[in-house]
């Protein structure tokens, strides 16, 4: 029990000094790298919702448009920006993989958790704008805000394990991720509400643990006032499900990564 | 004590499945010292690289009793990109060492001064040499892993390895690899000879003729050749 303790204390020391690491050295290793790190996936969300925001006018609506950014925008954007994080980290910091209690996966989801808690944090701002702005309201039930956001982190870092270990066998799996990411946006329901969709579309969308998620933050806002469809017991299966294929493929990719 | 039982580890190339070590069992016992020869490619390096824990073996199993540093290498411990400061506040982090201890020994060693501050990229390997071992001498380890870094550095540079190694720690095991065989008898007391992966000989270098034998007939073939 003393040795799973020290041990843990150990992972604890190898991680924090890892995202500290990669808060610091994103950006020339200045404090404005770190104001950065935030204010640009807030940039990209105010370039979206103003394009996107306008056409809204021309449709009629009930479903306000930031919301539907918010929940299925934002996540997306965390996948994109974690997704190829754990190899690039793997790459950049190659050298310190030879100090033994920095294991590759502490280097991997590192960088993968600074850049889901950046987005994260962005999320939150836009979200306290909107409601000083009178854009947002108090949602009907932030445990599902929460338990939606808790789904839409964990499937990113299974994403994000799928692609760096099959990344690290097959380096055609890093340039494939960005035009797949892009049609990640349909399951993430971006621009839209699953309930939009024919019910068909609406069967295959709702096998994605993404989709499912997205729609568990929206219940989370909307409570019963807009139609949302989700399964929480199949999201958390088909997650633990994944996650035990994506730690295989991480090991794999593992044999595979010179140092 | 460091065992190691049986390790091999396998390599896919272009070529196909090259077996760089090839089921080798070495026991490395506390204060023991041991000199890893072998011509390139035999597998020292490799062989090194899995007693510290860098690369998996394919098969077999290592296991450490006692505190043992990475490998000190041409390449590798370091972050590339970051300043030499930037490295050590990170290894202050993960090895638990105050940073300002680390700091102050590692200036007093490097004798680098202000390129200290500079990315490790831009250091020569001399001075990436002696980064690694100021910091692996501030950290202190039971055991150490050297290969073949020590060549690299300057003659001052040398005779304070020296001093740190052979003499204030005189007390720790070593796992050396070098091609020099002056370096390995001052350090070693015992041998290890690698062909092809696989461990082939050992010597008593202190004391023994068969080392003699050896050593002499590595050094003609090596004036030989030049």
């Amino acid at each position: 029990m003393r040795q799973f303790a020290a041990a843990l204390r150990v992972e604890a020391r190898v991680l924090s000094a890892l995202m500290v690491r990669e808060l610091g050295a994103r950006h020339g290793g200045d404090a404005s790298g770190t104001v950065w790190l935030l204010v640009e996936p807030l940039l990209v969300f105010s370039v979206v919702y103003l394009i996107h925001g306008f056409e809204v006018f021309h449709t009629t609506v009930s479903v306000p448009f930031i919301v539907i950014l918010m929940t299925g925008y934002t996540p997306h954007l965390a996948l994109r920006h974690a997704g190829l994080g754990g190899i690039a980290a793997l790459q950049a910091n190659r050298g310190l993989l030879y100090h033994r209690q920095v294991h590759f996966l502490d280097v991997a989801f590192a960088r993968m958790l600074v850049e889901t808690v950046t987005v994260l944090i962005s999320f939150t701002i836009v979200y306290f704008i909107g409601y000083v702005f009178k854009m947002l309201s108090t949602p009907y039930s932030l445990g599902y805000i929460y338990l939606g956001w808790f789904f839409n982190v964990w499937f990113i870092f299974i994403v994000g394990a799928f692609v760096t270990g099959a990344g690290l066998v097959w380096p055609l799996v890093r340039r494939i991720f960005v035009p797949w990411s892009l049609f990640m946006l349909i399951p993430y329901e971006a621009f839209s509400m699953l309930y939009w969709w024919p019910p068909y579309v609406q069967y295959y969308l709702s096998f994605f643990p993404c989709t499912n998620a997205v729609e568990i933050t929206r219940y989370g806002y909307f409570g019963n006032a807009v139609p949302t469809i989700f399964y929480i017991g199949y999201t958390t299966e088909c997650c633990l499900v994944l996650t035990f294929l994506g730690i295989l493929t991480l090991y794999w990719g593992r044999r595979h990564l010179e140092l | 004590m460091i065992e190691a039982i049986k390790v091999a580890k396998e390599y896919w190339t272009e070529t196909g499945r090259v077996r760089a070590v090839d089921g080798i069992s070495l026991t490395v016992l506390p204060g023991q010292r041991i000199g890893v020869l072998g011509d390139n490619g035999s597998g020292k390096s490799t062989l090194i690289r899995l007693v510290g824990g860098v690369e998996l073996p394919t098969s077999g199993k290592i296991i450490r009793q006692m505190s043992v540093s990475w490998p000190l290498a041409y390449r590798g411990g370091l972050h590339q990109d970051l300043s030499g400061y930037s490295n050590l506040r990170f290894l202050s982090r993960i090895y638990d060492r105050a940073y300002d201890d680390l700091c102050a020994y590692v200036e007093d060693f490097t004798e680098l001064g202000n390129r200290l501050k500079d990315p490790v990229y831009t250091y020569s390997a001399g001075m990436r040499a002696k980064l690694s071992f100021a910091v692996s001498f501030a950290i202190e380890f039971d055991c150490y892993l050297i290969d073949e870094i020590i060549a690299v550095g300057d003659q001052r540079f040398r005779r304070k390895c020296r001093e740190e190694l052979f003499e204030k720690r005189h007390d720790r095991a070593l796992l050396m690899v070098s091609h020099q065989f002056a370096t390995i008898e001052q350090a070693c007391d015992i041998g290890i000879l690698i062909k092809e992966g696989r461990h082939v000989d050992t010597f008593d270098i202190k004391a023994d003729h068969k080392w003699r034998q050896y050593a002499k007939r590595e050094r003609n073939a090596r004036q030989l050749q030049s």
